[in-house]
């Protein structure tokens, strides 16, 4: 009776491994490509959520005002206003009167961009991996009224950048 | 008179079309599996690719509904050019550039020089991708807006 030997049997052993391999890294590699390409997606969306809510904020503003930093605004708010710079206040206005403030922070040593509302202990956003865009030395800048973020998310696939723009249109 | 019929046992073995066969499955499954991947890789830049067009086009327009008029750029000025995506480059540890893209505009005034002067501003986003998985040239893709229109006051 015919049988394999066992060179053949070994030769089928390894086409069926390499074979089986080959199909295995495809579809691990299909895999781990959808799942970059979601990573990507879900920071993409976040600075994308966190662009509206700057231009939506910017156009309901009342007033809005740029500083070089945190400690520049909490020293002096009204006497250290800067034409650019990492901290951004917008001041909104609620139907009773109330006036509320929205600030967009960028740090630089933390790498973080966030937004809260109120003061500094209510964070409503917050990006992580955050690094100054190309060419502009700030996050936050003016420019005839034109109040602008640039930012760029570093990611481990992929380098996002973002602007967003917004103008009040109650201080036009 | 006996005849002695003497049976002789084949041998088993391979024919010349089983390795080809086999030779031959096996390049399919493999071209397959690389044709798939190619794909999948195509279809995820594509999935980036829109998301970034969409983006560019957003802030662009952000920008010209909210600058100020004197602000706005000029007929036919490159408004903004760079790259729609920036991978991370493994080897180099640095991120590249690939698929530069430019953004002109279009303006037309009307009633110029008056108080009752208006711009509309189309904007036309220009960009090269590659037109298939496969391909190793890039294909020109142009995309126009709609036009938005400024008023001076």
């Amino acid at each position: 009776m015919g049988g394999f030997t066992l060179v053949e049997a070994l030769l089928a052993l390894v086409l069926a491994a390499v074979g089986t391999g080959i199909i295995s890294d495809t579809l691990t590699g299909i895999l781990r490509r959808s799942y970059i390409t979601i990573a990507v997606t879900r920071i993409s969306d976040q600075s994308e959520r966190f662009a509206a809510a700057f231009t939506q904020q910017g156009k309901t503003a009342v007033n809005w005002a740029l500083y070089a930093d945190r400690a520049a605004y909490l020293a002096d708010p009204a006497a250290n206003v800067t034409a650019a710079g990492n901290v951004l206040v917008f001041q909104d206005q609620l139907s009773d009167g109330t006036l509320i403030n929205e600030l967009f922070e960028y740090d630089p040593a933390a790498q973080t961009l966030a937004r809260y509302e109120g003061d500094f202990t209510q964070q409503r956003t917050l990006l992580n991996k955050v690094v100054l865009s190309t060419g502009f030395p700030t996050t936050f800048a003016q420019d005839l009224g034109l109040v602008q973020a640039h930012w760029s998310v570093q990611s481990p696939y992929e380098q996002l950048d973002f602007a967003s723009y917004g103008s009040s249109l109650r201080m036009r | 008179m006996n005849q002695t019929i003497i049976r002789r046992r084949r041998r088993a073995g391979y024919s010349l079309i089983d390795p080809l066969v086999t030779v031959l499955a096996f390049a399919a499954v493999i071209v397959t599996a690389l044709n798939f991947w190619r794909l999948a890789e195509y279809k995820c830049d594509r999935a980036r690719i829109d998301a970034r067009v969409s983006q560019i086009l957003r802030e662009s327009t952000d920008y010209l509904a909210y600058a100020a008029y004197d602000l706005l750029p000029v007929d036919g000025a490159e408004f903004r050019t760079g790259f729609l995506l920036h991978p991370m480059d493994p080897a180099t540890g640095t991120y590249k550039e690939i698929f530069p893209f430019s953004v002109t505009t279009a303006i037309t005034t009307t009633n110029g020089g008056t108080p009752a002067e208006q711009k509309q501003i189309v904007l036309t986003l220009t960009y090269s991708t590659n037109p298939e998985p496969l391909a190793t040239n890039t294909q020109q893709e142009t995309i126009r807006t709609n036009a938005l229109t400024r008023a001076k006051t």
